[in-house]
């Protein structure tokens, strides 16, 4: 590159910064300065990559010059964000370089992490997780992992623990956060992943929100959203939610339900649509079955608590029966939401002349029946037919750039493979086969899900864990007891990172990874769209790849020929062996070469296709005539019984709706589930004691944890610290005014912050909200470990504390 | 030496006004869309303070409808680059003085 004077250089940087976000607002705006399209372009190489932060996938054009990412623009040849980026996407590169970014490996000596050689820390891995599993067995040992895992890190990680170790303690930290996503796919469709993509956004008359600050949380999706209604007036936002936000304010109706009646909430809306007899009777008899499960399941707060729901099957009389318990009036009061309001949403979904999308995402997934919402949304879908179709669908949206494509296609977590499950004997098998590892070795029984991984690490079971990509210590609920229990005298305890974090404070290893683009991979995100990118700077000191710390460590305990792969060209080779998995019209991935030229590549990919909305046989070419007949590896298969699917008598003769022709593969009956969930109270509800709700969550400005982007001096700046949004009336009568240090306090730990008032949520009344983003201020340590039985996800939102002046 | 910019959107009809009010700051560089109601700003000021203070003032003009920052550096070469010199957590008791950090350091020898 020509040589300009660096602070020049980022003069025009900032300057290309500032024009890229004006594009996006006004397309074709100009400046008249030929240098910002011109001169400075030609001294940079933009290549792309997806976005490192959220869920979204947001497609980045990264600025490279001498050998440093200098700048970033949104590619606008990304269908997800057509050249828009948020406040982290356009910063994100900085958060390579901070100053104590981790650049060599080190080892606990007297007390101390020191640095040593890398190869001398992946041997000591190697060593004592032979050592662990000789002492205690194979189930002894365990990985925990990420959503911001690449599909290569997690693929390797799978097949190191359950294929060549053969034990099923790999769980990933989207346990946290979609785990009631899949559960709820699962036992709905059958197989797990949104039908649509982001294209409904530009098709939708209506958009519902449940529990989903997308305003801070998917700021793209928002604006896309925003945007269609910009274009088409007639769209209508609805926001519910238990707090006002930013979303709030931007939405036509904000409608804020006490915690936990969402569940009510979803059904009273069903009660109004057959009231009304709304419901697509022919879609109903054609592609739906009524089922019914356990109820009273408890709360995973016991010390080895298990679950396993059952599918009864059910009918339209029995559900209508079901649904008389939620009429509107009856339970607007529990819900805190008039009646009116209830019978309005109602009346949206169930409007034929309106497409209507649902967004969701921590809201409903961090539910102590997180599996249960998720089948509510989608039964209001079922019952008018508003699924699988351009702009009407349910949309469950996730937090990681990979929760998707890692750990829900890889299958990272404990009961899954990379197609199937460990239950399943044939999913065993293929696994077995495309490993090349004697089928016995994968268990077939899963061992635990993240918060029980934890709590046997507490009680000995589990010795040895390798922490990749999270920081568990900021992040898991009910905080002190899992640090205390990783503190615990012979557990050894791994952790590979980019910076020093709590969870670092408790490792005998650190390996230091390369970050993002320092290394080559793909994500998969929340629309099925699989993004690869390609290494494009060097990672700094000893910095490698939690992929090849994998394999390094992998070919030390002797799979050698397991992982045979070179350094070169191990991510194509790795791509390759894992696509093998998903060979089928219902989940064929894009050929290597095809994800490196394209911004991204939803799957199914058959035929050089995308497939836009699955189960649509206009759009879906696994879901015409003969390739149906139930994914062989899906679950949700238990029930073999009728399906319940008589059809709703009483509909309007004078229906003019189009026969709408799907078929959901994913269950052995080809249909969709409506599931009878009733409402069930909370875990903990606020009592004299506690009298408030505690919920907690994010902030535009941070990437979960923070450990990333309280190193962008622009996003520390901006939101330095957590602190607790109070309701300004309960503020008031406490005599706490804005700024004031307070103290929350749960049964199980305590902090100290700033209370905020009117400031940028309002909680209702006896609510009180803390992000979770500050290692300073560990909300976790307030919270509650319980947990949807089904999912196994924590439920981050619903405790109860109490509110204490300081000083 | 923190240097930012922004997109700014004036209030309607104040582009001309607002780009003047604008350039006359020390540290303020603006470059005003030529087809549209909207101006950028690149702020270059030599300590966080100042650049702090910068934007008070900027966003204390009445001209202005939104300000959306869109990048910040802070050299890295100079002390204040880190920024988590400001965020890490051997200096949060600085930052939050009043609380005391969790207990994390293991104390036994594993190695």
């Amino acid at each position: 590159m020509n040589v300009v004077d660096r602070r020049e250089f980022l003069r025009r940087t900032a300057f290309m910064s500032a024009a890229s976000a004006a594009a996006t607002m006004v397309p074709e705006v100009a400046f008249g300065a030929e240098w910002l399209d011109g001169e400075l372009q030609q001294d940079v190489d933009w290549r792309k990559a997806p976005c490192r932060f959220c869920g979204t996938g947001c497609g980045l054009l990264i600025g490279l010059s001498g050998g440093r990412a200098v700048a970033v623009r949104g590619d606008p040849e990304s269908p997800v964000n057509r050249g828009l980026c948020c406040v982290k996407g356009y910063h994100s590169v900085q958060a390579l370089y901070g100053r104590d970014r981790i650049r060599n490996a080190m080892v606990r000596r007297n007390g101390r992490l020191v640095e040593v050689p890398l190869q001398e820390a992946l041997d000591l891995v190697a060593q004592r997780l032979r050592e662990t599993m000789d002492e205690h067995g194979k189930d002894a040992v365990s990985i925990y992992g990420s959503g911001q895992w690449t599909i290569p890190d997690g693929y390797v990680a799978s097949k190191l623990f359950k294929g060549a170790i053969g034990t099923n303690n790999v769980e990933a930290n989207a346990r946290l956060c979609m785990a009631s996503a899949v559960t709820g796919f699962m036992s709905s469709f059958g197989l797990d992943e949104p039908m649509g993509c982001y294209e409904d956004i530009d098709h939708a008359d209506v958009f519902v929100l449940w529990g989903n600050n997308m305003a801070e949380m998917h700021p793209i999706l928002f604006s896309r959203m925003l945007e269609r209604k910009r274009q088409n007036p007639r769209v209508r936002i609805i926001d519910l939610a238990t707090r006002t936000t930013r979303t709030s304010y931007a939405a036509d109706k904000s409608l804020l339900f006490t915690p936990q009646t969402d569940l009510a909430l979803a059904n009273a809306i069903c009660n109004e649509i057959v009231r009304n007899q709304w419901e697509d009777h022919d879609f109903i008899r054609e592609h739906v079955a009524f089922k019914s499960g356990k109820t009273g399941l408890g709360y995973g707060l016991e010390e080895k608590a298990s679950f396993a729901d059952e599918a009864h099957d059910a009918d339209w009389e029995e559900y209508l029966e079901f649904l008389a318990d939620y009429e509107p009036d009856a339970v607007a009061e529990l819900i805190g939401i008039p009646a009116d309001e209830i019978r309005y949403l109602a009346s949206l979904y169930g409007d034929p002349a309106r497409k209507v999308v649902s967004f969701w995402c921590m809201g409903v997934n961090q539910h102590t029946r997180g599996t249960w919402m998720n089948n509510l949304i989608y039964n209001i879908h079922l019952l008018v037919g508003k699924i699988s179709e351009p702009g009407n669908g349910p949309f469950s949206l996730t937090g990681q750039p990979s929760a998707c494509g890692t750990v829900r296609e890889v299958g990272t977590l404990t009961h899954a493979l990379p197609h199937g499950t460990v239950t399943q004997k044939e999913a065993r098998e293929h696994a077995a086969e495309i490993w090349q590892v004697p089928v016995e070795n994968i268990p077939d029984r899963p061992t635990h899900d993240t918060v029980q991984m934890f709590r046997a690490l507490d009680r000995g079971e589990i010795r040895f864990m390798w922490i990749q990509v999270t920081n568990p210590m900021v992040s898991l609920p009910h905080l002190n007891r899992y640090r205390e229990g990783a503190l615990k005298e012979d557990r050894f305890i791994v952790v590979s990172d980019v910076y020093p974090t709590p969870t670092t404070d408790v490792a005998d290893v650190v390996l230091p990874s390369a970050m993002w683009i320092e290394r080559e991979g793909m994500f998969g995100n929340s629309e099925r769209r699989t993004q690869h990118w390609d290494q494009l700077v060097e990672p700094p000191g000893d910095c490698m790849s939690d992929t090849w710390q994998l394999i390094e460590v992998a070919r030390r305990l002797g799979y050698r020929e397991l992982f045979p792969w070179s350094e070169e060209t191990h991510i194509e080779e790795i791509w390759n062996e894992y696509t093998r998995f998903h060979d089928n019209p219902k989940h064929r991935m894009a050929p290597y070469d095809e994800l490196r030229a394209r911004p991204g590549v939803i799957w199914p990919f058959v035929d050089g296709e995308e497939t836009k909305w699955r189960y649509n046989p206009e759009y879906d070419p696994a879901a015409r005539g003969e390739s149906g007949g139930g994914d062989e590896h899906a679950e949700g298969g238990e029930s073999r019984g009728t399906s319940g699917h008589e059809a709703p008598t009483g509909h309007d003769a004078g229906d003019t709706r189009h026969r709408r022709v799907r078929n959901f593969y994913g269950k052995p009956d080809h249909r969709a589930w409506i599931w009878l969930r009733p409402y069930e109270p909370p875990a903990e509800s606020p009592d004299d004691e506690y009298p408030f709700w505690l919920n907690t969550g994010r902030v535009v400005e941070h990437w979960h944890t923070g450990s990333m982007t309280r190193r962008i001096p622009v996003l520390h700046r901006a939101m330095p610290r957590a602190y607790a949004e109070v309701n300004a009336e309960d503020a008031r009568e406490m005599g706490i005014r804005d700024g004031q240090r307070i103290r929350l306090v749960s049964r199980r730990g305590s902090v100290e912050l700033e209370a905020r008032i009117d400031f940028r949520g309002q909680p209702t009344r006896g609510q009180v909200f803390v992000p979770f983003f500050d290692e300073g201020i560990l909300i976790n340590e307030v919270t509650l470990d319980a947990y949807c039985p089904i999912s196994r996800e924590p439920d981050y939102k619903k405790c109860a504390v109490r509110i204490e002046r300081v000083g | 030496m923190p240097l930012c910019s922004y997109v700014v959107i004036p209030r309607f009809g104040q582009k001309e006004k607002l780009g003047a009010a604008l350039s006359s700051m020390e540290g303020c560089e603006v470059l005003p869309a030529a087809n549209a109601d909207l101006l950028l700003l690149v702020t270059d000021t030599d300590s966080l303070d100042t650049d702090a203070e910068l934007r008070a003032r900027v966003e204390g003009l009445p001209d202005i409808q939104a300000l959306v920052m869109t990048f910040g550096e802070i050299d890295p070469d100079t002390p204040e680059g880190d920024p988590a010199g400001a965020s890490r957590r051997r200096s949060l008791p600085v930052i939050e003085p009043g609380v005391a950090p969790a207990p994390r350091k293991r104390n036994r020898t594993n190695v």
